[in-house]
């Protein structure tokens, strides 16, 4: 991304930590993190198992709460929004979840209008007219009768971002939206959240082994490795060969002529 | 929507079967009784006030009411328990809340010689509905409280199950202790019967009901929420911690009322919730609830005909036959090792 066109930043932290709360005491996982997402980009975080790429993004999207530091959506402190305000604005993915097998794709998508609805979560016609437009921006129309318990894993995954579309927010996180399926999968989820940034302007953040594909699409990389936190777009990190650092080990190693992996 | 007719036609069979269950449940008993009588009993024309229109209104009436109410708030009650804890399996009393309620009621009977200052209390059956709810409020916490501890959906029955141990014991405990008539009130508390209840006492069981089941109609928009799990819930704008207070205060003022006044039944709470998923083969809580509280009432109605001899004194305890009923169905569920949530 060329640095003269700046766009409207959505989400930053300032000294952010995060981490665990361990019989009462703060454990900072990861410390003095400071990042910024710009409008309609995809972000992508990387880095080796257990680091804390989930606890980051968990921490961002305010599943859990930061250890200390600050986190800001649209300039605001992120604790100044209500628990109903911030499911406006922020939508959740993640799919090491039970699945409700008894219920339908179409029902299963409209529980994501629940931010909008009534107490006795009564759909309105405009609620209709969303999560009608978010199964067919996903193109699950022919699966929307189905039972969740019917489909396989790639099904379910475009069911899970049709939710977040009907939760109609700025933007969505996906904690590890690639894993468990076919490569032919990753590469539809991956693009599918590209089309989601380019044409309806969606803020996108996702953390992810699926480095190759990454590199493909994603606008920006988060970093996580030895408790450091950093930014960078694609290029900066093929040709920096940031990779091999964040990943480092004597089994792989990053090729920069091919943007891939080899061992050995 | 699509579905739309399927489930109408569902919802009209259930209340054709509550009215057949109800009629039926009337009709039987030591006594028999015409269908003319009963419908002109309950219409209240014709009152030749005879001896059987006594024993309609002023017996058979309010042990139907009961049951009806007894079948749908325990099925409620599971119905709440089985999304809140994401696990079929879960229930009042395999959680241990009927367990939690009659450890209350047991500290009420058995109790009174230990704890003279009890003695006041036993008098009225409301003290029971009291001791019984917070019996139950206390097990739902102690389960919960180990539950948000532990990830793993299989050990919250485990330790539903050690607290249901912990409070047989102390009944075990206080029996031993107990006088020859306390013990036997107890144990005929524990057969569980649904037609010791004035038209008072009715009154209450109803009062009470009611609010259960609004608590639960308030939480159906989130129980649709968890059932995506706590952190889709949280992400959709739940307040878990208030969503988990008004469940848990309606599932124990449902059970804890319920099993004060009809003792601790089995297996409905755990059966009904799981054949209207079958039956309506969704687990959206605006269908599953209306259901499991039509089908609730139809069940312990006819498990209270079934337990009626007819045509003689004997009641078989309405306990044993919700077991036997009950007992299977959960095996089936096991059996059939396909997950239904």
């Amino acid at each position: 991304m060329s640095k003269t066109q700046t766009n409207k930043i959505v989400l930053s932290t300032n000294k952010l930590a995060i981490g665990y709360r361990r019989k009462k005491k703060l454990q900072d996982i990861l410390k003095n993190i400071n990042l910024t997402i710009e409008e309609g980009t995809l972000t992508a975080i990387i880095g080796k198992n257990g680091v804390g790429k989930s606890t980051l993004i968990r921490t961002l999207a305010k599943q859990q709460e930061k250890n200390s530091g600050n986190l800001f959506l649209n300039h605001k402190n992120a604790k100044s929004y209500s628990a109903n305000e911030w499911a406006k604005e922020i939508a959740w993915v993640q799919t090491d979840i039970q699945i409700p097998v008894n219920l339908s794709v179409t029902e299963f998508v409209s529980l994501g209008r629940q931010p909008y609805t009534n107490w006795l979560d009564m759909l309105s016609r405009k609620d209709h007219k969303v999560i009608t437009n978010a199964i067919e921006l996903t193109d699950i129309t022919l699966l929307k009768d189905k039972k969740c318990g019917e489909l396989s894993d790639g099904q379910l995954q475009r069911v899970y971002i049709a939710r977040a579309l009907a939760q109609d927010t700025a933007i969505i996180f996906l904690d590890e939206p690639t894993t468990h399926l076919d490569i032919i999968y990753k590469a539809k989820t991956l693009g599918l959240l590209k089309q989601l940034c380019l044409e309806k302007g969606k803020t996108i953040v996702y953390t992810t082994h699926e480095i190759e594909l990454s590199l493909q699409v994603a606008n920006q990389f988060i970093c996580v490795s030895n408790g450091n936190v950093i930014s960078e777009t694609p290029q900066y990190i093929i040709e920096n060969n940031l990779l091999d650092r964040i990943f480092e080990n004597d089994v792989v190693f990053f090729d920069k002529k091919s943007k891939r992996f080899k061992a050995f | 929507m699509k579905s739309t007719p399927k489930y109408s036609i569902g919802f009209i069979l259930i209340s054709l079967g509550i009215i057949g269950a109800f009629l039926l449940n009337i009709a039987s008993g030591s006594v028999s009784i015409s269908f003319g009588e009963i419908i002109d009993s309950l219409s209240n024309i014709n009152i030749n006030k005879n001896n059987h229109y006594i024993i309609i209104t002023e017996y058979r009436l309010p042990k139907a009411l009961t049951a009806l109410i007894v079948g749908s708030g325990l099925g409620v009650a599971g119905l709440l328990m089985q999304t809140f804890f994401r696990n079929p399996l879960a229930g009042p009393y395999v959680l241990g809340l009927s367990s939690g309620a009659s450890l209350g009621v047991a500290l009420l009977i058995l109790g009174s010689s230990l704890f003279n200052s009890f003695h006041f209390l036993t008098s009225h059956k409301w003290s029971y509905a009291i001791f019984a709810c917070l019996g139950s409020f206390v097990v739902l916490s102690g389960v919960l409280a180990v539950a948000t501890r532990v990830k793993n959906s299989n050990s919250i029955l485990i330790v539903g199950l050690m607290f249901s141990s912990i409070a047989s014991a102390i009944v075990s405990i206080l029996s031993y202790f107990a006088s020859q008539a306390e013990l036997q009130q107890y144990v005929f508390w524990g057969f569980g019967s649904l037609g010791n209840l004035s038209w008072l006492e009715l009154q209450w069981l109803t009062a009470i009901y009611c609010i259960g089941i609004g608590l639960g109609i308030f939480s159906i928009k989130a129980l649709n929420g968890l059932l995506l799990g706590e952190s889709y819930a949280k992400s959709l704008g739940h307040k878990i911690l208030q969503n988990r207070i008004i469940i848990i205060l309606s599932t124990s003022l449902l059970t804890g009322v319920i099993t004060a006044f009809s003792g601790p039944i089995a297996f409905i709470g755990l059966a009904i919730p799981y054949l209207a998923r079958q039956l309506f083969s969704t687990s959206n809580h605006k269908i599953i609830f209306p259901a499991v509280i039509g089908i609730g009432a139809i069940v312990m109605l006819l498990c209270d005909t079934l337990a009626q001899f007819p045509n003689n004194d004997l009641i078989l305890p309405i306990n044993a036959i919700t077991a036997i009923i009950g007992a299977p169905i959960v095996i089936l569920l096991l059996l059939s090792n396909k997950k239904v949530m």
